[in-house]
């Protein structure tokens, strides 16, 4: 997957996104993605098991996650538990609809939705 | 607190059993850890328990039959699995419709032989071409193996059939020698056309392993 371009997975749907925001600045098993989604989102996004591990498998087999042999904390964590972490081309493929998603914004901006937005009208 | 721990153990009881909806891979692969975030919440969230629930089974009825699905298409595609069951019936359509009333309308005006081949010819195809579909379709065969074994079922459907009609016509009565010869030649013609399309495509795609 090092070769593949990040352009031909996008747009990522907004499940895929959030495991990926979530896997960026640290390694993380499914319940922690969960939580993390949830407290960034506050509580608007509420993954569910089979979203969230539907999500998973496709991301591994994509190349974007690989699971970590790592246990951050052995005495205080569940071993059964599987944690995940982003791989290179998944951070690509992030940064690639960060900027997608950033160039929407911009878009927004300039036609006055988002100042409309602003004012409630 | 014993009886909420009861409770949340019988809540993860009952969602393990829920997890029958998925595929068995998926299930054995995240089973695990799908009880562990339901869990998880269980414990978080036992006040909302109403709420915990409909999510759960609304995760369940989006996810399980994508699950499904995928499973289903991985190897050849749903789609192309579609799109090949959709033209296999328009085929049909289009043989019994029109191929078939004109043939029945304009055999009087064939010589003989030619008559029995054409009739032969749509009858077998009909036969064989339905054996082959079933057998890739539900990928039980495939390839050149698939056109052996339909070649093989529809030669003992057609003895079969020309068996009932001889005994039912009685003896002395025999059928002409057309009938034998033109079903004999429409299954090779058949088993031809379907083995030049496999060793075809066989050539166009290379295997998917090295």
């Amino acid at each position: 997957m090092a070769g593949a371009d990040p352009e031909e997975l996008l747009p990522l749907s907004p499940a895929v996104f959030h495991v990926l925001l979530a896997l960026a600045d640290a390694e993380r098993h499914g319940y922690g993605i969960i939580k993390e989604v949830e407290a960034r989102t506050e509580g608007r996004v509420r993954l569910g098991p089979g979203t969230l591990y539907g999500s998973i498998k496709r991301m591994l087999e994509q190349g974007l996650v690989e699971e970590s042999g790592e246990r951050p904390d052995p005495g205080l964590d569940d071993e059964r538990r599987r944690y995940y972490r982003l791989t290179g081309f998944g951070r690509r493929v992030a940064v690639a609809e960060a900027e997608r998603l950033s160039g929407l914004v911009a878009s927004a901006r300039a036609k006055q939705l988002l100042a409309l937005a602003g004012a409630g009208l | 607190m014993r009886a909420r721990g009861g409770g949340g153990s019988l809540s993860r009881r009952a969602y393990a059993l829920l997890l029958a909806a998925y595929p068995s891979e998926f299930r054995r692969e995240y089973g695990r850890e799908m009880e562990l975030v339901f869990a998880a919440r269980r414990r978080e969230e036992s006040a909302a328990l109403a709420r915990l629930w409909g999510e759960a089974l609304l995760d369940l009825a989006l996810n399980a039959p994508r699950e499904h699905l995928e499973r289903f298409g991985k190897g050849g595609g749903l789609m192309k699995t579609l799109r090949t069951a959709a033209l296999a019936a328009a085929a049909y359509a289009f043989t019994l419709l029109v191929v078939a009333p004109l043939f029945a309308r304009n055999v009087g005006s064939l010589p003989g032989f030619l008559a029995s081949l054409f009739d032969a010819l749509i009858s077998t195809g009909l036969i064989f071409n339905f054996v082959y579909l079933l057998l890739t379709l539900t990928r039980w065969r495939s390839g050149v193996g698939a056109v052996r074994l339909s070649l093989v079922v529809t030669a003992l459907f057609v003895a079969g059939l020309i068996t009932l009609m001889v005994v039912s016509l009685g003896s002395p009565a025999r059928l002409n020698f057309n009938v034998y010869a033109t079903q004999v030649l429409s299954l090779l013609f058949w088993f031809t056309v379907h083995l030049w399309w496999v060793r075809r495509k066989g050539r166009a795609v290379p295997p998917a392993t090295a």
